[in-house]
């Protein structure tokens, strides 16, 4: 009878849900994607612990709901594992403070906080945002140990060593100049079996954790998953043109490259900065899809996931006015 | 032959709580103990009230009427067993003190067997003077709801038996027990009704009391309807839907649509005052919970305080963590154990640590939506919650905060553990407070132009008067000096 989850039962299975992605990045990418998650949310929390302080807000309270951590930890994710260790404790300092303590704490923020904080860092630190580590077979070396990695995130961009990063396969994809999706496939390395190499585990591993929460938490409905999805989905199959060297690349590449999976499960489904019936939340999602889709093909940035949900959080208020549900006693047959 | 259907599938948006009713259900009904005072609440349905009829400090004898409903409807309270009036107490609550004799002596019943040759009218009349009202909360007046079907025209009758909320079993008991003389009464409010279809509802994990029912009903041309369990199906909107597929508009009642309800425990005491002669005096009541050693279902003399009753049972008090008058969702908490069980009340949870709505400290609302899953009005009670804690009642009104039946859904399944019901309940008595100040700002502006109109109608009466009078006196004196100048 007590099964019902609280606020941190519902933030703790979110950070379990993410293990699966974690473990995938971790064994593509080395120990580094570990070092900048523990930093992220290490910021993060120190920085909602000093907002609350000068806020005069119950510590306990407010650090013990869990939300400063899942923030730190998705924004973690987002970043680049080798980025330098300030940018990634500015960007999660930036999110909490910015994010969300600005507009009175957990529940009020308008903006993903995570994603907040990673739009600032990727227009700020452009450079750095979009220089990836190679996934593992790929780079010159073995991914960097886990001494080895701190040493590096510690030190700063100009000290990890060119062998070990380079651009995203969605990057290098939108890059490809002349090649048919066909030829890109079969000389670049960092085309997986169907989408970008390595890239392709990350997202199936996200999607398992995501539909974790969704069918077996129920946690969140499906309407804004699976509208971000179908939106994305047609979007990328209507400028597919058969694969031709001015092709957008194909559904399966969108669906299970960059970082849809995630955004679409532990991102898109924020209930905070999304909309709040299940109509609007489909609308939300389709929405999301649009614009990533937009954003991938004919943006300047080479994945799209922040921009889109800043943007479609924006929208949300709107969404919102516009999907109210009928409610009982009202509309179907003619009120009072 | 009758007829029972079972209905398979509930709404979309409902919640599946735990029953906790297998504590209870199938525990007999036994009659309370006989306490030595009794605390009769004056209160009625909507905010009325009743008044003494008896002096304070003469004797009654169980059933004798002693108070009298103040709106003129005729509705009339009853001394549940012998004993001294004391006078009205006026607490929180007004209730009439009764100091018990000890000899529960009663005037005898005058029992109608051929009531039904009687006039309805005068039937009718008979209801209010038993006092009998709506058992399942509301205590809206029997007769008077009658006979506003009589003047709507209904086509269904409907009987709830849902009795959805944990813990409660008061109903099951009484259908289980005493299914014949439920049919009975029934029976007496669909012959005042005029309905020609009657349906009972009931939840399906009620075996033994559909059983009784579907013996009781035999050779009758009732319907059974039996219900999947979920909550609420016994709310009376919900149900009506679920029933008839008929949609009350807002803000209307189930007559609208040709549908009058009745609780299961409203038609049995009906039946008793019209078949049996015997007015309201007691009610099945289910007292449970798990810091009670004793639970039971138990007939109760209206007027019994929580305290008497639930010392009687062995209330534990280090396992207890509320007293609930109520179930655990929509009942209130009680703090003082004087509160008397009313004609409204079917049940006294002695909430254990674990029971009741889940505790915890409450956290900001993260828009999770798990609310509007489990909303039976289909209302969003994320935005409703925005809107009453920052005291927009417009914002509150225009999201059909009034469409809110207070069923407590939103509130078990809250994550952030809001207390949405009080909340909801709060914002609600403050638009209606609202409202009542506008009517009344409005009825002192008419006032005032009236007062205006009156003033001035007055005014250019007396001018047109005066000026009258100016002629006349014109005319005289033009009179006179025509006989002086002209002899």
């Amino acid at each position: 009878m007590r099964s019902r989850p609280g606020t941190f039962g519902v933030m703790s299975q979110v950070v379990l849900a993410t293990l699966p992605g974690i473990a995938v990045l971790v064994w593509l990418f080395g120990p580094a994607v570990l070092v900048t998650v523990l930093l992220a949310v290490a910021a993060a929390l120190a920085a909602d612990a000093l907002a609350l302080w000068l806020r005069g807000r119950p510590m306990a309270k407010g650090l013990g709901d869990g939300s400063a951590v899942v923030t730190g930890l998705l924004l973690g994710l987002a970043l680049p594992p080798f980025l330098p260790a300030w940018m990634t404790v500015l960007g999660a300092a930036l999110a909490i403070l910015l994010g969300k303590q600005v507009y009175g704490g957990l529940g009020q923020n308008p903006f993903n906080p995570a994603m907040v904080g990673y739009a600032i860092l990727l227009v700020s630190f452009p450079l750095e945002m979009t220089t990836w580590a190679l996934p593992r077979g790929l780079a010159d070396a073995e991914p960097a140990g886990l001494a080895e990695a701190a040493r590096l995130i510690f030190a700063g961009s100009a000290n990890v060593p060119d062998a070990l990063t380079g651009a995203t396969p969605l990057d290098h994809f939108k890059h490809r100049e002349s090649l048919t999706v066909a030829e890109w496939q079969a000389s670049s390395g960092l085309a997986g079996r169907f989408a970008g190499a390595g890239w392709e585990w990350v997202n199936l591993a996200f999607l398992a954790g995501g539909l974790y929460l969704m069918q077996v938490r129920r946690l969140f409905s499906w309407h804004a998953p699976v509208g971000m999805l179908a939106a994305l989905g047609v979007c990328a199959l209507l400028f597919y043109d058969g694969g031709s060297s001015s092709s957008g690349g194909s559904p399966v590449f969108h669906l299970l490259g960059g970082a849809t999976m995630f955004a679409a499960f532990f991102i898109v489904t924020d209930p905070v900065s999304g909309a709040t019936s299940p109509r609007g939340r489909l609308v939300f999602g389709i929405g999301v899809g649009i614009l990533v889709y937009v954003i991938r093909a004919f943006g300047g940035y080479p994945d799209a996931v922040a921009f889109a949900v800043l943007l479609m959080n924006a929208a949300a208020p709107f969404i919102d006015h516009f999907t109210r549900p009928r409610v009982y006693g009202h509309g179907r047959e003619p009120s009072a | 032959m009758i007829r029972s259907r079972r209905q398979s599938r509930p709404p979309p948006q409902h919640l599946d709580l735990p029953s906790h009713k297998q504590r209870t259900r199938d525990l007999p009904i036994e009659p309370a103990p006989l306490f030595d005072r009794l605390r009769l609440p004056l209160r009625l349905y909507g905010g009325g009230r009743a008044s003494l009829l008896i002096r304070p400090g003469q004797h009654v004898l169980g059933g004798e009427a002693v108070a009298m409903a103040n709106d003129g409807s005729g509705l009339q309270l009853h001394a549940p067993t012998s004993g001294r009036i004391l006078g009205v107490s006026d607490g929180n609550e007004p209730v009439i003190e009764i100091a018990v004799d000890g000899d529960d002596r009663a005037v005898g019943p005058s029992p109608r067997p051929d009531w039904q040759d009687l006039d309805p009218a005068l039937l009718l009349q008979q209801l209010q003077a038993a006092g009998v009202v709506g058992a399942g909360g509301a205590r809206f007046p029997a007769a008077t709801k009658l006979a506003k079907a009589a003047v709507h025209g209904i086509d269904w009758l409907l009987i709830n038996a849902a009795e959805c909320e944990p813990h409660l079993t008061a109903d099951e008991r009484l259908l289980t027990e005493r299914a014949a003389a439920v049919i009975e009464g029934v029976n007496v409010l669909a012959h005042l009704s005029g309905a020609q279809r009657i349906v009972i509802a009931i939840e399906d994990d009620k075996p033994a009391a559909i059983a009784a029912l579907e013996a009781a009903l035999a050779g009758s041309d009732m319907e059974l309807r039996i219900l999947p369990r979920f909550y609420p199906s016994g709310s009376e909107r919900q149900l009506v839907t679920l029933v008839t597929g008929r949609e009350i508009p807002s803000g209307r009642l189930p007559l609208d649509v040709g549908v009058l309800c009745h609780n299961v425990a409203t038609a049995w005491s009906a039946g008793r005052a019209i078949v049996h002669g015997e007015p309201v005096t007691r009610r099945i009541v289910t007292v449970t919970g798990m810091a009670l050693r004793q639970p039971g279902n138990l007939e109760v003399r209206l007027g019994t305080t929580v305290g008497d009753l639930l010392a009687a049972r062995g209330l534990d008090r280090t396992q207890l963590r509320e007293i609930r008058l109520g179930g655990p969702l929509t009942g209130r908490r009680i703090d003082d154990s004087d509160t008397p069980i009313g004609a409204g009340n079917a049940c006294v949870l002695a909430a254990g640590h674990n029971e009741g709505m889940p505790a915890g400290v409450e956290q900001p609302c993260i828009r999770c939506g798990a609310c509007a899953e489990v909303c039976p009005a289909h209302l969003q009670p994320q935005l409703l919650h925005q809107f009453a804690r920052a005291g927009d009642l417009d914002g509150a009104r225009d999201h059909d905060l009034m469409d809110c039946i207070e069923c407590g859904a939103c509130e078990w399944v809250c994550p952030s553990r809001i207390p949405l019901l009080a909340d909801y309940r709060q914002a609600k008595a403050d638009i209606g407070r609202a409202d009542a100040a506008r009517a009344e700002a409005e009825h002192a502006r008419l006032r005032h132009e009236r007062r205006q109109a009156r003033l001035q109608r007055e005014r250019e009466a007396a001018e047109t008067a005066r000026q009258a009078r100016l002629q006349r006196v014109g005319a005289a004196v033009a009179r006179a000096r025509s006989r002086t100048t002209d002899p």
